[in-house]
């Protein structure tokens, strides 16, 4: 029984216009979006590859560089937009990198981010999302309506059975939707010949098209609840674009907007000022010595012990100036998370954070760059310090090379856990909810 | 017999659960738009009111000496829109300032304190209300009102009556029209009492007249919505088809084609990078050396003397640099501009994307606001760097030689002090309504010329729609 | 009186659903079409509605041609489709009061509503039900008391006894009667060979588009009309 109706439900959407068509319009976005945002990001990755030949300066600042994220290409996240250069020397270690979107020949300017872009986490998190309400709304009014489901329920077949196989046949429609658009991607992907995929990259795809699998598995839920508990296929159709439109779109914004409330960042004076707190007990020292470096300048007599002073208390300076700059980053990042928690009620955000994780484009792998950029700095400033200390030794040292490392995917798994888990609830709560409701309704 | 089939419509819709939830999102919305807006821009308000008091308090303590006013750096900046809930337009991320002085002008920045790290969804302003939940609700309404009709039998028996098909077409507009603006008018006037209530901010008759003219686009634009649907149902003779169509004609409209709009332009459209253009420079830079007019060494006169050659050689090269430089971000600018701008045009192929940009023009934010207020910079830079240079000339002691090197150039221009009253200040000038209405003429003439479009369509089909 | 005049429809796939088909219906008079399903009688209607143009000949409704002036031919006819779903959010007086205004009649109380819907037999309480709790012979009986109201000299009646109990279609059939002695000229469609000959003035069969046989109430009251109307029904299907 449960086979008879999984198998007629995979065919009655395999016939129906509104499958093909729905299955179409992904294909056909997804195909599109990849090419376009691929050919973006093999120029990112050059510009970077340019960018780090011409790290070899010994001169006052060196450039650190973040690679760009070759799953950038199918979830954008925060890769482009945090930027992938910055500038560091003994006077500063900034938190922010340079410009809005880098300065290479792949940056964006900002007039244009009114025009959203399309990515992988885009088209399953709004456009399929919609296609499955589309499929889900009238899985059982709209056979009330035609008078199909009285005729099947006339027959030996009990009702949780009917339920459940509706269920499989939607999960089985958006699962062949989903691989075969990832499948159109990677295929994409793997012909170009610029782009060079690892095994680590396969498991993460594999990773976010599970996610997106479960995502699109909740409205198919909620859309198979919602179609049993109203009679007419409209007003069915209304209620969920109303709940699509709320989840995914008003309550993000809302939760953004109280993170804000709650969480308030401090503005550039409030920062200058608690830097000039912070500082506050090394400020005459280091007034003295600026003053010192200052005349040895104008008298061009070079003093060593003066060029030491100076760069220790500068290095100082900037090391301190650092750590209220990463509390401002880290109070964003509280923000954010904050967002996340107040949007936790959303699949849109939970997907989002899921996947830009796996794609390694979330705000994370950025406060992660940062603080590797700290020990890096840390590392510079040990070699540039040989400049005043030991000239012959600085000449003879070599640029320490900036590591980025790899976070594994077992850690990113376990970060995403929780989301997974909330998203899986969602799915079986509208489940158990439309399998209950299913079985008390009034079918004639 | 038209007025009977509004009636009906009317009460057909009126009392559903659909027209429920619909009038509760709508007002939802609304409400929220107003309370969020109203915090919003009042700390905006207050920042950027902030920058404009420091700026004006760096004038008159720089205007003790011409030579000090050069070098200022001002900080101009675009205060936020009153009618910013009209339509948010990504202004969090759009710059709204620039700093500029006689010798230099920055490229433009945003001027407030931002978290980068919340991804950015749309703002809950009066354009994303109607582009994406009234259009879906218009959509809702509308799917079925041959195709449901026809089905029920009622198409049939409205029909048998001396009833024309134009007045069956005309009456379903006009009454679901009625139904989806209802709600909307509705949370129009909280929304515009909660903002009111706010004593920050002040209406004026100008402003309040622009709102309704806006109102009256939206109204349009919900009429085009309706269109869309009943001329998608007067193709099809079963609902489940005309929401099938439907679906792809609003993902094509309201997604694809803005998305990719901007892809086109940029491949039309090239724009150099920052590299590109800072390396142009430096070419620039060099040619004009080569050329041997000018010259960076320094073998200058002090105060009191007249420039010699060599400074008159090193101060016209800078000059020159600078002009250059000015010039060449500005085209920058300008390329970046005319990029925007015809993904603007280019998107404006979908009608949503026409009343997205009408919102932009009518709340003064997004692209064309952003363009405004740097086309007001530059005027007022210009007529600022005219006032210091007729300062300069007025004064029997300058050598009038200005250049943007501080350590040298002090000693050869004025340092006498400019009274702060006369130093043309810069205020943003948000536009008069006039304005608004000419730049938005052609928009709006679109978007009734696609309504009138859909409803000859709908009309054509149907006139041939087999109602058996 | 409604007139067929050598009515002919061709479908665009070929089918020939009317071929040249000829009758009359005066005031006072009801007329049943009898046949079997697809033999043309609902395209004889649909042409009568202008629903559909008609590839030759003519339909007239009080001598209009409905094909050449569709808005004034329809101001004569009242019309009962087969399958009456009608607004089930309305009432029943509202459904009525809908069709009514349609039909050119703006300015009748609750009170006429109600006669006219005591008059198909609808129970009181009913009257302002909403239709979507009626059973279908309740919103037949709807659809009666709409071509009641709008008063027109001609009425067009789709298969209306089709899926009425014994009961309600007894209940129609006076109400027929009623309606042809107040001179209405009644078209009917039916395959209720019981009912044909129990209201029929005269009666037509329709088989593949032709009217086979017209025979007045005198002529088929003499013959066994369901032999007939079976002997003909068995030359279609030998």
């Amino acid at each position: 029984m449960l086979k008879t109706i999984f198998l007629r439900e995979l065919l009655e959407y395999f016939k129906s216009t509104k499958f093909l068509i729905g299955f179409c319009i992904v294909l056909f976005l997804m195909s599109t979006s990849t090419y376009l945002n691929m050919t973006e990001y093999v120029q990112r990755h050059q510009d970077y590859l340019s960018a780090v030949e011409k790290v070899t300066t010994r001169g006052f600042s060196v450039d650190v560089l973040r690679e760009p994220q070759v799953m950038s290409v199918l979830i954008q996240g925060k890769d482009r937009k945090l930027g992938n250069q910055l500038e560091i020397n003994y006077m500063r270690i900034p938190v922010e990198t340079s410009g809005y979107m880098g300065g290479f020949a792949s940056q964006h300017h900002r007039f244009l981010a009114g025009f959203q872009a399309i990515d992988y986490a885009f088209i399953v998190r709004v456009v399929m999302s919609l296609l499955v309400i589309f499929l889900a709304y009238n899985a059982i009014c709209g056979e009330k309506m035609q008078g199909t489901l009285k005729l099947a329920l006339s027959n030996a077949l009990p009702r949780d059975k009917l339920i459940l196989g509706k269920l499989l046949g939607g999960l089985a429609i958006i699962g062949i939707m989903l691989i075969s658009a990832t499948l159109a991607c990677l295929l994409l992907l793997m012909i170009n010949p610029q782009i060079a995929l690892q095994g680590i990259h396969y498991t993460r795809l594999a990773g976010i098209t599970a996610s997106s699998a479960l995502y699109l598995a909740m409205f198919f839920c909620m859309g198979l609840y919602i179609s049993v508990l109203v009679n007419k296929s409209g007003t069915s159709l209304m209620i969920l674009l109303q709940i699509w439109v709320f989840l995914i779109i008003i309550y993000p914004n809302l939760s953004v907007y109280l993170a804000k409330k709650i969480i308030t960042l401090p503005g550039k004076e409030q920062l200058a000022d608690q830097k000039r707190a912070v500082f506050e007990p090394y400020q005459k020292e280091y007034d003295i010595n600026r003053k010192a470096f200052h005349d040895m300048i104008v008298s061009g007599k070079r003093d060593k012990n003066i060029l030491i002073n100076n760069f220790n208390i500068t290095a100082q300076r900037a090391a301190m100036n650092h750590l209220v700059d990463m509390e401002y980053s880290q109070q964003m990042t509280r923000q954010m998370h904050v967002g996340h928690q107040l949007g936790t009620l959303s699949p849109a955000v939970l997907y989002d954070s899921i996947v830009q994780g796996f794609a390694r484009t979330d705000v994370s792998a950025f406060d992660r760059f940062l603080k590797e950029v700290k020990i890096y700095w840390d590392q510079y400033i040990e070699q540039y310090k040989l400049r005043y200390t030991d000239r012959e030794a600085y000449k003879n040292s070599d640029l320490p090379v900036f590591k980025s490392s790899q976070q594994s995917i077992s850690v990113i798994i376990a970060d995403s856990i929780k989301p997974h888990i909330l998203l899986l609830m969602f799915s079986v709560l509208f489940f158990v909810l439309a399998y209950t409701s299913f079985l008390r309704k009034d079918v004639r | 017999m038209l007025h009977y089939l509004i009636d009906k419509e009317l009460k057909e819709h009126i009392t559903t659960p659909k027209m429920l939830i619909t009038s509760g999102i709508i007002l939802l919305v609304m409400i929220i738009n107003g309370l969020v807006f109203n915090s919003q821009f009042i700390q905006q308000q207050q920042k950027m009111n902030q920058e404009i008091i420091t700026n004006s308090n760096g004038l008159q303590d720089n205007a003790g000496s011409l030579f000090k006013l050069l070098f200022f750096k001002q900080k101009l900046v675009k205060p936020p829109s009153k009618l910013g809930f009209i339509a948010i337009a990504k202004e969090e991320v759009l710059p709204n300032g620039i700093k500029t002085n006689y010798y230099k002008e920055t490229e433009p920045e945003h001027y407030k304190s931002q978290n980068n790290y919340f991804s950015r969804f749309r703002s809950l302003d009066w354009t994303f209300l109607l582009i994406y939940v009234i259009s879906f609700v218009c959509l809702a309404f509308s799917y079925n009102a041959f195709s449901g009709e026809k089905v029920k039998g009622t198409l049939k028996l409205i029909l048998s009556n001396n009833v024309s098909r134009g007045t069956v077409i005309l009456g379903k507009l006009i009454g679901l029209h009625i139904c989806i603006s209802m709600p909307f008018f509705i949370g129009i006037l909280i929304n515009i009492i909660i903002i009111q209530l706010n004593p920050g901010i002040a209406l004026t008759g100008g402003d309040y007249l622009i709102i309704l003219i806006f109102t009256l686009v939206a109204f349009v634009f919900i009429a085009m919505n309706l269109l869309l649907g009943l001329f998608i149902s007067s193709l099809t003779s079963k609902p489940a088809h005309t929401l099938n169509l439907l679906l792809i004609v609003w993902i094509m409209l309201v997604i694809i084609i803005p998305s990719v709009s901007w892809v086109f332009s940029q491949k039309i459209i090239d724009v150099a990078s920052e590299e590109e253009i800072a390396i142009r420079l430096s070419n620039e830079i060099d040619k004009i050396y080569e050329s041997g007019n000018y010259s960076w060494s320094w073998n200058g006169a002090w105060a009191g003397q007249q420039p010699n050659d060599t400074v008159k050689r090193r101060a016209a090269g800078i000059q020159a640099t600078d002009a250059h430089r000015i010039m060449l971000y500005r085209e920058y600018l300008d390329q970046k501009f005319k990029q925007t701008s015809l993904a603007i045009k280019l998107s404006k192929i979908s009608p949503f994307s026409l009343f997205r940009f009408i919102g932009e023009r009518f709340s003064d934010n997004g692209y064309f606001g952003f363009k405004r207020f740097i086309d007001q910079t530059r005027i007022y830079r210009a007529t600022m760097n005219s006032f210091m240079t007729q300062k300069d000339q007025q004064d029997p002691d300058s050598f009038h030689l200005l250049w943007s090197e501080p350590w040298a150039s002090g000693t050869f221009s004025s340092h006498k002090p400019v009274a702060f009253e006369e130093i043309p200040q810069f205020k943003y000038q948000p536009p008069e309504l006039a304005e608004i209405w000419n730049r938005s003429i052609l928009d709006i003439s679109l978007l009734i010329a696609w309504c009138i479009l859909l409803f000859a369509g709908t009309f054509i089909a149907f006139i041939r729609y087999d109602v058996r | 009186m409604l007139q067929a005049i050598d009515l002919s429809k061709r479908y665009e796939d070929g089918h020939l659903a009317l071929d040249h088909v000829n009758f009359e219906v005066k005031s006072g008079e009801i007329f049943c079409l009898l046949g079997a399903n697809g033999a043309g009688k609902t395209t004889a209607i649909n042409l009568f509605l202008n629903f559909i143009d008609p590839t030759d000949g003519k339909a007239l409704i009080n001598e209009i041609d409905s094909c050449k002036l569709p808005l004034e031919a329809k101001k004569h006819v009242a019309y009962v489709s087969e399958n009456v779903m009608l607004y089930g959010n309305f009432t029943a007086r509202q459904n009525l009061d809908f069709f009514a205004k349609l039909g050119g009649k703006p300015n009748l109380s609750k009170n006429d509503y109600y006669t006219v819907m005591r008059e198909v037999g609808l129970q009181e309480k009913a009257f302002e039900a909403k239709l979507k709790t009626f059973s279908k012979g309740m919103r037949q009986k709807i659809g009666i008391a709409i071509a009641i109201i709008k008063d027109a000299e001609n009425i067009l009646l789709d298969e209306p006894t089709s899926g009425l109990d014994p009961k309600a279609a007894a209940e129609f059939q006076n109400m027929l009667l009623r309606l042809k002695e107040q001179g209405k000229a009644i078209f009917m469609s039916t395959h209720d060979i019981f009912r044909a000959k129990a209201v029929a003035d005269r009666v037509g069969i329709m088989k593949e588009g032709r009217l086979v046989m017209l025979r007045t109430r005198e002529q088929f009251l003499e013959e066994n009309l369901e032999k007939v109307y079976l002997e003909y029904m068995q030359e279609t299907t030998a």
